[in-house]
């Protein structure tokens, strides 16, 4: 599968090794349709490749938007694009949120970190289609309030009346009046109905482990547990088996798994 | 209005104890009520009061040295903040200051410490529900070390 080439017209800054970048097809169809959840191999000529979740909204094919920690060299390179340079994608890999299917039921979105971004396209379905949702909350937890993705649009959303969201950071400064504490501390203060919700996590392995527990103590259902996970993607077609966990390529049949599926092998140590 | 009684039975810290015990816990216990950015105790003070959080949050600060004040942990409705009252007298360990308006059921550290030795069963039970939040506690802040978000 070749990469397509993308135009860069935007680039916004995040946070220091954080930024976002809105892509447009230079080719083919203007279009670009996906699901929330799913990811692109992001190609950088002559630096190489990477997975990348894709955190635009799905209702706007028109652009593609990826948030991008900088911890390599190909997403190094990628932090020095601006816009009218050119990158290759291919895509879109990987199963999505169960969005239409939970329609109805009441909805906890948890993550930390840069687990907001592949999270970001949930939300914007959710709030595209409100109505057909019950109780939706968000709890979102990073290092310090320095480290907040997507700090106006949090600031929005908590603005709205027809969603919750709790915000936490581990450790701040006095001026800081929101939560401190570990983001799974949030999860008991939820209003959700335990009977009739599902729970949609992503953020670093460890929290998502104890997440986990913590929803189950809650009542939930760990069949009504989803988590996305982050592996070593390279190929994306579930062929060179660098992302393998256990029985499963990440790439091809997560990234987003239920729990139930993944469990057993979420919390095996040595694979 | 509620009576003190029906308070504390709302309590989550206190939910489920008989009216015999909450009533042998009327004589312990006031309402308080503060505004946001007030502080209710300092580090070194001394702990005489537990309360249970009925609304509100309040910021566990240490002070640093040349480096000003840290939020180490929030509480909020249904928290415990306290000392417990074994070994009286206690002091506080961190700041305590209230980040909204905050309501709260205060207990008597001493007039807790004379129920637990006079009705030594009733006194374990409340030890068991101090040791369980404590514990919780424990494991968040523990959790707070791993650095969940450190690359």
């Amino acid at each position: 599968m070749v990469p397509r080439p993308f135009r860069v017209v935007r680039y916004r800054r995040e946070l220091p090794d954080t930024f976002t970048l809105t892509l447009e097809p230079l080719a083919g169809p203007a279009e670009f349709f996906f699901q929330p959840g799913q990811f692109n191999m992001l190609y950088q000529m002559g630096a190489g490749e990477v997975p990348s979740s894709i955190s635009g909204a799905p209702g706007r094919p028109r652009e593609l938007v990826h948030t991008i920690r900088a911890v390599g060299n190909v997403t190094g390179v990628l932090q020095r694009c601006r816009p009218g340079d050119v990158i290759g994608v291919r895509g879109p890999f990987g199963t999505p949120w169960p969005v239409a299917a939970l329609a109805g039921r009441d909805l906890i979105i948890l993550t930390g970190g840069l687990g907001l971004a592949p999270l970001r396209p949930v939300i914007y379905a959710i709030l595209a289609r409100r109505q057909d949702y019950g109780a939706v909350e968000i709890i979102y937890g990073a290092r310090s309030p320095r480290d907040l993705l997507y700090r106006r649009e949090l600031e929005r959303w908590r603005g709205r009346f027809d969603l919750r969201v709790h915000v936490t950071v581990d450790s701040a400064s006095p001026d800081w009046h929101g939560n401190v504490g570990v983001v799974t501390n949030l999860i008991p203060r939820t209003r959700i109905d335990t009977c009739h919700a599902a729970a949609l996590i992503c953020g670093p392995g460890v929290m998502m482990r104890f997440a986990v527990q913590e929803l189950v103590k809650l009542g939930l259902q760990i069949q009504d547990i989803y988590v996305s996970l982050e592996r070593n993607m390279q190929c994306a077609l579930g062929l060179c088996g660098h992302c393998q966990l256990g029985p499963f390529f990440v790439c091809k049949d997560g990234p987003v798994f239920s729990y139930d599926r993944i469990g057993p092998w979420f919390e095996k140590r040595e694979v | 209005m509620p009576s003190l009684e029906e308070t504390l039975a709302r309590h989550p810290f206190l939910a489920g104890l008989g009216p015999d015990h909450l009533q042998l816990l009327v004589p312990c216990a006031s309402l308080v009520s503060w505004p946001a950015d007030q502080t209710l105790f300092t580090a070194g003070e001394e702990a005489g009061q537990l309360y249970l959080l009925r609304s509100g949050r309040v910021a566990i600060m240490i002070h640093r040295p040349r480096r000003g004040p840290r939020t180490v942990y929030t509480l909020g409705e249904g928290d415990v903040v306290g000392m417990g009252w074994q070994d009286l007298p206690q002091q506080w360990f961190f700041d305590g200051r209230t980040l909204e308006v905050t309501r709260a059921i205060a207990l008597d550290a001493a007039c807790l410490a004379r129920l637990s030795e006079s009705h030594p069963d009733r006194g374990y039970e409340l030890l068991q529900r101090f040791v369980r939040a404590l514990l919780g506690k424990i494991k968040l802040l523990k959790l707070q070390l791993v650095d969940f978000y450190g690359s």
